[in-house]
């Protein structure tokens, strides 16, 4: 199964996110993504199992922490 | 050497914090939230760690809202900066530090609000009913520090707290002389904006300080520049810490911070403050009884500090007498003139003795022996 990611609003976030993803037995790891990946620049993020995707999700939408689903929306 | 100078910087430091700046040095210390590598990570994740010690420490629920600073000064221009409104009115108290006279003077300087002075060195019945007096159509900040820094007195901030939410006023505390010492929760005391350094009570490296933002997000930046995130956009963004924390990390002494903490918690505010508290007040005891002698602030010692002058010996005299003894006080006016028209001390300044939980009984002996020998 390939990895997925979702960004956060920055390190801390992402910092954040894997925390409270670690409470619900999770396991994800924080990642960067390069800027010709991303049309906002340089952007963290968590990546994972893309079969715990849609419990991760849920956990983040409870816990307040806004995030995207990553595509690579720039050649790279 | 006796070492009486703890509330400019506490020395000596727990070897824990030591260890661990040493550490990340050799260790970890890669640049934090720029990279994707493992030094880079490990920072980030050590600053985070901290983050959410302190969050803990303070009360706060929210690890992001953790803010790190330069030193005390920088936490209080940031908070102050990004949380005052236009054309407003701030009160401040008549103990401040010039970390908070000196930024709301140059905003009121360029007609950007108007401030007024609180007696806090009044009962807390007292201070509330100034405040009501006080109190404006439009004001909407409240500076006070938690304890003086000159005389070590502790303010009312939860009372002040309750007055500032029920009148939907930005409440800042500098907490410079009360960190760690102290306990503070941030929610219970209704703090918008906790600004504290990392190298006093919380027995960290210099260099560092922070602001713990409370409900209030605040409205503009201090300085703009990198941070690792979103890099194509010109906007800085309003985001919770990272906008606020332009440029590379402190990462070492971050992480020391981290450690620090650790250790106070270990050893309890309690302990601490009692400790400190009880060797100043021994000193008190001791140096009542030379002559001239004359003490300023609290009647009872509230914390370990200790304001003190003498009408036969001018202030000069002491200090280069202490200082060749090895006694490391410090005196003068503390950059706190308004602390010290408060007081009433001479025109310059006094001398101030402040303890830590390393100070011994044996040095308060060599203290006294020493000024009273003068």
């Amino acid at each position: 199964m390939a990895n997925c990611i979702f960004t956060t609003g920055s390190v801390t976030q992402a910092m954040k996110a894997k925390r409270i993803l670690a409470e619900y037995s999770i396991p994800v790891n924080t990642t960067k993504i390069n800027s010709e990946k991303s049309s906002k620049g340089c952007v963290h993020g968590i990546e994972f199992n893309c079969n715990n995707a849609a419990n991760i999700k849920h956990v983040l939408k409870i816990a307040g922490i806004a995030f995207e689903e990553f595509n690579s929306d720039l050649p790279g | 050497m006796i070492y009486l100078d703890n509330a400019a910087t506490t020395f000596p430091k727990p070897l824990c914090m030591v260890t661990e700046l040493n550490n990340c040095l050799l260790k970890y210390c890669g640049n934090p939230g720029r990279s994707g590598h493992i030094l880079s990570v490990k920072a980030a994740e050590k600053i985070y760690e901290c983050r959410e010690t302190l969050a803990d420490f303070f009360g706060s629920p929210n690890p992001e809202n953790v803010v790190f600073t330069l030193n005390t000064t920088h936490a209080l221009n940031l908070a102050i900066k990004s949380l005052y409104t236009e054309n407003s009115h701030v009160l401040i108290s008549n103990m401040e530090h010039n970390s908070v006279l000196r930024p709301i003077y140059n905003l009121k300087k360029e007609n950007r609000l108007d401030y007024s002075v609180f007696n806090v060195m009044q009962s807390t019945e007292n201070i509330i009913s100034e405040l009501n007096r006080k109190i404006r159509d439009n004001t909407d900040m409240l500076i006070m520090s938690h304890a003086s820094n000159i005389c070590g007195k502790l303010f009312p901030i939860k009372k002040v707290g309750e007055f500032c939410s029920k009148h939907n006023i930005t409440f800042i505390v500098d907490a410079a002389q009360s960190a760690g010492i102290e306990k503070i929760d941030i929610e219970k005391c209704k703090i918008d904006a906790l600004c504290a350094p990392a190298h006093k009570g919380l027995f960290g490296p210099q260099g560092l300080g922070f602001v713990i933002f409370g409900n209030r997000q605040p409205k503009r930046t201090l300085i703009e520049g990198g941070n690792g995130t979103n890099s194509l956009l010109e906007e800085m963004g309003l985001d919770l810490p990272e906008s606020f924390e332009a440029g590379t990390m402190a990462t070492p002494l971050i992480a020391a911070l981290n450690e620090s903490v650790k250790w106070i918690k270990a050893t309890g505010h309690d302990n601490i403050r009692n400790r400190e508290t009880h060797l100043a007040n021994l000193l008190k005891d001791r140096l009542s009884t030379v002559k001239g002698s004359k003490f300023y602030g609290p009647e009872t010692l509230e914390t370990g500090i200790i304001l003190y002058s003498n009408n036969s010996h001018d202030l000069d005299t002491i200090t280069r007498i202490f200082n060749t003894n090895g006694i490391c006080t410090r005196s003068g006016l503390h950059c706190a003139p308004i602390a010290h028209k408060t007081l009433s001390t001479p025109q310059n300044g006094a001398l101030r003795f402040s303890f830590s939980p390393f100070n011994t009984l044996k040095e308060v002996d060599e203290v006294y022996k020493t000024l009273k020998s003068i």
